[in-house]
């Protein structure tokens, strides 16, 4: 009896160590996959009065960075030195103007079209190379992220609600509604259903990334779920506070998530995704990128010595990324070693 | 009393009692608008509290004339619905600048960047939205009782009244007519 117990505290034992073990190694896996990379540019690094609010940028055909900034209410344009060509809008409620701050804005080379959102509305704006106003494009709801597949289609994603509408909105060239589709496996709460998009021109997919959910998903353009993912040493729900709905009337919102999974998404001409990590990253909250295929396997993490909120990695500049710095004052460019 | 002397009386005290009535209407309506729609149930502040913030610059201030208080954070610009909410009502103070320029003032609520920094994106953010009050950079929000966001400060009086971002439009319309002297507000 006595042998028994033995062997049962020691078998206990090992498997408490072999847990514990497992709990601390989570981000090991990280460890040799790390990429160096080296700053080339950086705009408004000291300050120079030439941001003030980065909600959203692009790159064009020529390798200029379009950026939205929405302290000023404004698009602004620079070269690929970082030198500042050109101003675009201000406050209004003119075609060339914005009524929201502008807080997206996505880029087709093919038409040499920009697309922008404001923060909040259902209206797209679209806009020449030269930033002259061309149409505006009704969502059905307030637009949180937008992008152009190869076909010139623009995609948007809503916050979802799909008992009142679909989230994935694919407009054709002309503007007219295509096609449109709600995501899988949606919690229905729509705080943690938020999602940014993103399109991966090599697979030809639609990327989803939730920003409060340990959740990539992967799906064709006709809305059709191909995979979804998650990354291991990320917890799966963000944590949340109870949400109070003093109002009396009915709401989706039930809990109000405090930290985030995930920050931003992009993806390169390889059909690599670039996922920029939140609050639960080793190396600190924005601070982590993680390149994975679509298929979820994690390639590389790239550690970042600042806090950044928004990345993009550009079109046919193999090698590079764009990230915002400086509280979204600044955007750098780097080439990653590997 | 010839037959005509009566009525010529009898007209005028009805005239004089018909002004007098609509008199008290008049009164009874603007009662109605600044105990509903204005005061009622709006928390408070005593104008000693506002002496609570930290001011974080030595300039003088005459708050004898000041009566309205913008106490801005900017963090809290990122919920949209408050930000064009308070750049509309700023629009329509900047229209008044010229004659109501010493009675509006901004307080900013220090953020965790260098002063200077802070100073530099207040300067530009003003000059973009075309705000002409003068401001100055305070802490201590969390010390004002019953402000936790940024607020509008109607001061009346001794009192000041704490309307939070956003502000419904009818409130709006009323704050400015208060501010710019076009109804009189009896707390009573």
């Amino acid at each position: 009896m006595f042998k028994l117990i033995l062997i049962l505290s020691a078998f206990i034992f090992i498997s408490c160590g072999e847990n514990k073990s497992k709990k601390v190694n989570n981000f090991d896996i990280l460890t040799d996959k790390q990429l160096l990379i080296k700053r080339e540019m950086m705009i408004n690094s000291e300050n120079d009065s030439l941001l003030y609010g980065i909600s959203g940028f692009t790159t064009s055909m020529d390798g200029n960075i379009v950026v939205c900034d929405d302290v000023d209410f404004d698009i602004k344009k620079f070269d690929i030195m970082g030198k500042l060509i050109n101003v675009y809008g201000s406050r209004g409620r003119g075609p060339n103007e914005f009524t929201l701050p502008p807080c997206q804005i996505a880029y087709n080379e093919k038409r040499n079209l920009y697309a922008v959102i404001e923060r909040t509305s259902h209206v797209i704006k679209l806009f020449n190379g030269r930033f002259d106003f061309v149409k505006q494009i009704l969502n059905a709801a307030p637009v949180s992220d937008i992008v152009f597949d190869d076909e010139s289609n623009l995609i948007t994603v809503t916050p979802p609600a799909p008992q009142f509408f679909k989230t994935i909105n694919i407009f054709d060239r002309e503007g007219n509604l295509k096609s449109s589709f709600n995501p899988s496996n949606l919690t229905g709460e729509m705080l943690f259903d938020m999602c940014y998009l993103n399109y991966n021109s090599c697979k030809k997919k639609i990327i989803l990334m939730y920003l409060f959910r340990n959740l990539i998903q992967v799906y064709d353009l006709n809305g059709k779920l191909n995979n979804e993912f998650s990354l291991p040493f990320l917890p799966l729900k963000a944590e949340s506070e109870k949400f109070n709905n003093n109002s009396g009337l009915p709401t989706p919102v039930k809990g109000i998530p405090i930290k985030h999974i995930f920050w931003d998404i992009s993806s390169d001409d390889q059909g690599h995704l670039y996922i920029l990590s939140g609050n639960y990253a080793k190396n600190g909250n924005k601070k982590e990128i993680y390149v994975t295929s679509t298929e979820g396997k994690l390639l590389r993490v790239i550690n970042l010595d600042f806090e950044s909120k928004f990345i993009y990695v550009p079109p046919k500049q193999h090698g590079y990324f764009y990230a915002t710095s400086n509280k979204e004052t600044a955007v750098g460019k780097y080439r990653m070693i590997w | 009393m010839e037959k005509n002397n009566v009525i010529k009386i009898i007209t005028i005290i009805i005239v004089i009692l018909s002004l007098v009535f609509v008199s008290y209407l008049s009164n009874k309506n603007i009662s109605n608008i600044s105990n509903k729609n204005f005061l009622y149930e709006k928390n408070i502040l005593d104008i000693n509290d506002i002496n609570k913030l930290s001011f974080l610059q030595q300039e003088l201030i005459d708050t004898r004339k000041i009566k309205l208080y913008i106490l801005i954070r900017f963090s809290d610009f990122n919920c949209s619905t408050c930000y064009i909410n308070f750049l509309n009502f700023s629009d329509s103070l900047n229209a008044h600048f010229s004659i109501y320029s010493e009675s509006i003032f901004f307080l900013i609520e220090r953020d965790n960047r260098d002063l200077f920094v802070q100073k530099k994106f207040i300067d530009h953010w003003k000059k973009r939205q075309k705000i002409k009050f003068k401001h100055i950079f305070v802490q201590g929000f969390n010390k004002l009782p019953n402000v936790n966001k940024s607020s509008l400060l109607v001061r009346e009086k001794n009192i000041i009244h704490i309307f939070p971002l956003p502000i419904p439009e009818y409130e709006y319309s009323t704050i400015l007519k208060f501010i710019f002297d076009k109804i009189t507000i009896n707390i009573n």
